[in-house]
């Protein structure tokens, strides 16, 4: 008989984002000129954002720190010039994006379903109900909070994190090391986490599924229950699975909320030693205060995405962890087309 | 005309105080450790501007107190956030198993009856997708809704405090946001209600094609499956076009409001800071807390949307925990003592939604006879099953046990002397053992005794993991005639006075059946058997046989008497000598 039995394959070591991005990107077909419009609309919306704290710096310093009026008002009137420019570039991101992103969780729910349908009795049978109903209820549904949430701001993020690294190297790149530093330790700690963070999230998965399937096994067979007087067993085993569940999925809540105090952490961090150097660099006459104002913003400006970017991470994990699921159900080889595919031959 | 439907239901009273209470204490804690790290947080700017002007009046570079106290306050908004998400991931998860539990508790005391009418598939729902959107509500909805909350009134009182006139000019902003927010926001809602409509009805397609993938497989109906859930699908990406419409118009509303309002700032601010009224290290803590009054209005219309949402579902998990417990199967009554195993129902009617489903049944079975209810399908056969086990109450009439009213007997008691065999074999997705011995605490005699009845020791001692083998859900890898004897093991296990069961003959060979009658009365002695059946040759040894039809008891006795007596016995009888 061949082995329909889903949850069997082992954990995989370490790091398979790379992988699932890839397996993932199949459902993509078709929307790469979209993407590429998303992109440069993503693109603009970034530049606005560098380039406005150091025209605010250019502002203080060259203008209000010498009291020329006139002066802080050519600043106005480009400020003004980029943001009439990047409104609009805006809405097209997230329009575009969103709407890229619905299309891709119909293409991957229908795919799914046609795959189940085309699959023998025997994987029914070999599997919980209730398990199969939360990899296709659930596990769909975390991905699809991950693609209409977290998708856009991740491609954004993107784009406005290398701009303003970028960006800031040629102002100052010694202030530059100074705001970027704290990443450095973000990078590592992200490293060590994720992979905890991702095996948790599957046995947090799992423990859900095993729990659904047990009430649904239970309340289908309800006259059973009750007829032999199996309320108390019954009662007894959902309190083993909800205790189960309970400690998974706490501890993945809790390890998923961790990426954001560190982020915060680090990003303020780094926003303390931007300005105890930056006033240093200031008494030693290598730096105006207006830059020093302008780091400060950018040291945020930096920070904010990657803490937004730690608990989207969490929530990236949790979509791999259900990517991951079912996909085990996609790669499953259905002995009926593989028969009908003989006779044809 | 039909006026009393038009009425629109009112609205479930939702009691938020009430189920929130057994937590205030934890849910306390949350919103203090949130309070602390937001507050803190706020600091922030203010203090790196104080630093700002401290080092302008005074330059020269040391590492000033200023430096320390931030490097604390930093150092605490760490710690609290830390707290802040144990707090809320252990209160919500709390919540939520406790919630599960609560419901899981209450539904395992409800009758059948309530069961099969609120759907297991609507109580699944309950269990896992209500309660997630509950232990959403305090996890997402309390945590952000309350930081955003601080953030906007405090950044607002800290714009303001920093210069008044600059203050004021900045959050005119405010009103024309939230106006905007308000606007796409309601249109969102009602999307989104759309959306959670649409969701359940993809959750009953694929629901439904799971549970029915053999119907489907064998009527070959995959493709209109496939087109039902493709239409559901459709309709989800249109909801969802919509809501990324509604709100994407808002983005550009957004960015040109608040851009503005930093052109403005800027060039008023600077005008400030030319004429005195402002220092630098100010007009550069009110760009900073400028720059944080946007999100938190983003995040409280997020939030709204998530608290309407949770409060459907808590509208649900209520109503299944204040549902009245439905009495027949509670098992009020007292009379727990051992049963002799006699069974008696005067003028027993029962009618089945508008039907009448048996009709004034009157009939006593003796303690440790065979006893046979004989009569084609529909005649009512397993109704009285569901009668004697007190899943159906009758409509009127009396059942006595051992000349006590049903009623008056602990249900728990008796059905704890009472073995069944449903027609529809249940097996659970557990080992073979656990299967047959449902409760703990039975001793393994019993066990051995009950698998030796049921014909079985030959089938366990032929697997490899014997006892311990898994049993796939619903049974798949057993045979029906398997399945059926370990239904009898299990209602054996438990040593019944009396044994029901329901159509045993037709999946098990002839053979085997009269084995296994032959193990019951060595085994069992002075057992109270009642088969329901449709065929005569194996009843024909029985001490009474009930003769039923279209829920009427048309004759009653022996077979030798029925064959005389009763045309439509004959009748039966003839047909079957012939088929077979």
């Amino acid at each position: 008989m061949s082995n329909y039995i889903l949850g069997l394959k082992k954990e995989r070591k370490g790091f398979d984002m790379a992988q699932g991005l890839k397996s993932f990107a199949g459902f993509l077909d078709g929307e790469k000129s979209k993407i590429i419009i998303v992109c440069v609309a993503v693109l603009l919306n970034s530049i606005s954002t560098i380039i406005t704290p150091y025209l605010i710096s250019l502002a203080i310093d060259q203008y209000i720190s010498k009291f020329d009026l006139n002066g802080l008002f050519k600043i106005i009137w480009s400020l003004l010039a980029i943001y009439i420019v990047t409104v609009f570039a805006g809405y097209f991101q997230s329009n575009m994006m969103g709407r890229l992103s619905q299309r891709t969780l119909f293409r991957l729910r229908n795919a799914l379903f046609s795959k189940i349908q085309f699959l023998p009795v025997a994987f029914f049978n070999q599997n919980k109900a209730g398990d199969l109903i939360s990899r296709l209820n659930n596990d769909t549904d975390k991905l699809n909070q991950f693609l209409s949430e977290s998708v856009i701001r991740f491609v954004s993020i993107f784009f406005g994190l290398t701009g303003i690294g970028v960006f800031i190297f040629f102002i100052n790149y010694k202030m530059a090391l100074m705001t970027v530093f704290s990443c450095v330790f973000l990078y590592i700690i992200t490293n060590l986490l994720s992979p905890w963070l991702e095996k948790l999230n599957k046995k947090s998965l799992a423990a859900t599924g095993h729990l659904s399937s047990e009430v649904q096994e239970s309340l289908t067979n309800f006259k059973v229950v009750i007829a032999f007087n199996r309320q108390g067993y019954f009662r007894e085993r959902f309190k083993e699975v909800n205790q189960e569940n309970f400690k998974r999925t706490f501890l993945t809540e809790f390890a998923g909320g961790l990426f954001n105090p560190i982020y915060n952490f680090a990003g303020n961090i780094s926003q303390l030693a931007v300005l105890v150097f930056g006033l240093f660099l200031i008494s030693q006459g290598q730096l105006s205060i207006g830059i020093l104002i302008g780091f400060i913003t950018y040291t945020q400006k930096f920070y904010e995405p990657l803490r937004i970017l730690g608990s989207i991470w969490a929530s990236m994990q949790s979509a791999l962890a259900a990517w991951s699921r079912i996909q085990e159900i996609m790669g499953l080889e259905s002995n009926l087309k593989i028969e009908t595919a003989k006779t044809q031959s | 005309m039909n006026e009393d439907k038009v009425i629109p239901k009112k609205p479930e009273k939702i009691d938020l105080i009430g189920f929130f209470k057994p937590y205030t204490r934890l849910i306390i804690a949350t919103i203090l450790a949130v309070v602390v790290s937001n507050a803190l947080n706020l600091l922030i700017p203010r203090m790196i501007g104080t630093s700002l002007d401290h080092f302008q009046l005074n330059p020269g570079f040391n590492l000033s107190s200023d430096f320390i106290f931030l490097g604390l306050v930093l150092v605490g908004i760490f710690l609290a956030t830390l707290v802040q998400i144990y707090l809320s991931a252990y209160t919500s998860e709390k919540i939520a198993s406790d919630y599960r539990f609560k419901l899981i508790d209450k539904l395992s005391r409800q009758s059948f009856g309530y069961i099969t009418k609120t759907k297991p598939s609507d109580l699944l729902t309950n269990v896992t997708s209500d309660v997630d959107a509950i232990k959403n509500l305090v996890s997402q909805g309390l945590v952000n809704a309350l930081s955003a909350l601080i953030l906007l009134v405090g950044s607002v009182t800290l714009l303001l405090s920093i210069n008044l006139k600059l203050g004021l000019i900045a959050i005119s902003v405010l009103p024309i946001l939230i106006v905007a927010f308000i606007f796409v926001f309601s249109r969102i809602t009602k999307y989104f209600k759309l959306a959670q409509e649409n969701l359940s009805k993809i959750n009953k397609v694929i629901n439904e094609s799971v549970m029915g993938s053999m119907l489907i497989r064998v009527l070959n109906s995959q493709s209109l499956e496939q087109a039902k859930f493709e239409k559901v699908n459709q309709t989800s990406k249109e909801i969802g076009y919509k809501i990324i419409d509604s709100f994407s118009a808002l983005i550009p509303i957004v960015n040109l409001v608040s851009n503005l309002a930093v052109v403005i700032i800027i060039w008023f601010g600077g005008n400030l800071v030319v004429s005195g009224e402002l220092s630098l290290g100010q007009f550069s803590a009110f760009i900073s807390y400028f720059n944080l009054l946007i999100t938190p209005i983003f995040i409280l219309g997020f939030i709204s949307n998530l608290i309407s949402r949770s409060f459907v579902s808590l509208g649900r998990i209520n109503k299944v925990l204040n549902a009245p417990l439905e009495s027949n199967q509670t098992g009020s009554g007292q009379v727990s003592q051992k049963i002799k195993g006699k069974i008696e129902f005067k003028k027993v009617s029962l009618e089945y939604s508008g039907r009448q489903v048996l009709d004034e049944l009157s009939f006593v079975i003796e303690p440790g006879t065979k006893n046979a209810i004989l009569g084609p399908t529909a005649a009512g056969k397993t109704q009285i099953f569901s009668l004697l086990t007190g899943l159906v109450k009758p409509s009127s009439g009396e059942i006595l046990i051992d000349d006590v009213p049903l009623g008056d007997w602990n249900l728990d008691s008796l059905l704890s002397q009472m073995g069944l065999v449903f027609q529809d074999s249940v097996v659970f997705n557990t080992s073979l053992k656990e299967n047959i011995q449902f409760k703990d605490g039975l001793d393994q005699k019993a066990v051995d005794m009950a698998i030796k009845t049921a014909e079985l020791d030959e089938l366990i001692s032929s697997l490899k993991n014997g006892l311990q083998t898994q049993v796939s859900e619903r049974g798949t890898n057993l045979s029906g005639g398997q399945k059926q004897r370990l239904m009898l093991a299990r209602s054996l296990v438990i040593k019944p006075k009396i044994l029901l069961l329901d159509d045993f003959t037709a999946r098990v060979d002839i053979q085997t059946e009269k084995q296994i009658l032959a193990n019951l009365e060595k085994n069992y002695p002075g057992l109270t058997l009642v088969s329901i059946t449709q065929k005569i040759q194996p009843i024909t040894a029985y001490d009474q046989i009930l003769l039923l039809m279209q829920g009427e008891l048309l004759a009653t006795g022996k077979h030798q008497k029925l064959i005389q007596d009763s045309i439509e016995y004959q009748q039966i009888y003839k047909s079957q000598q012939s088929t077979d």
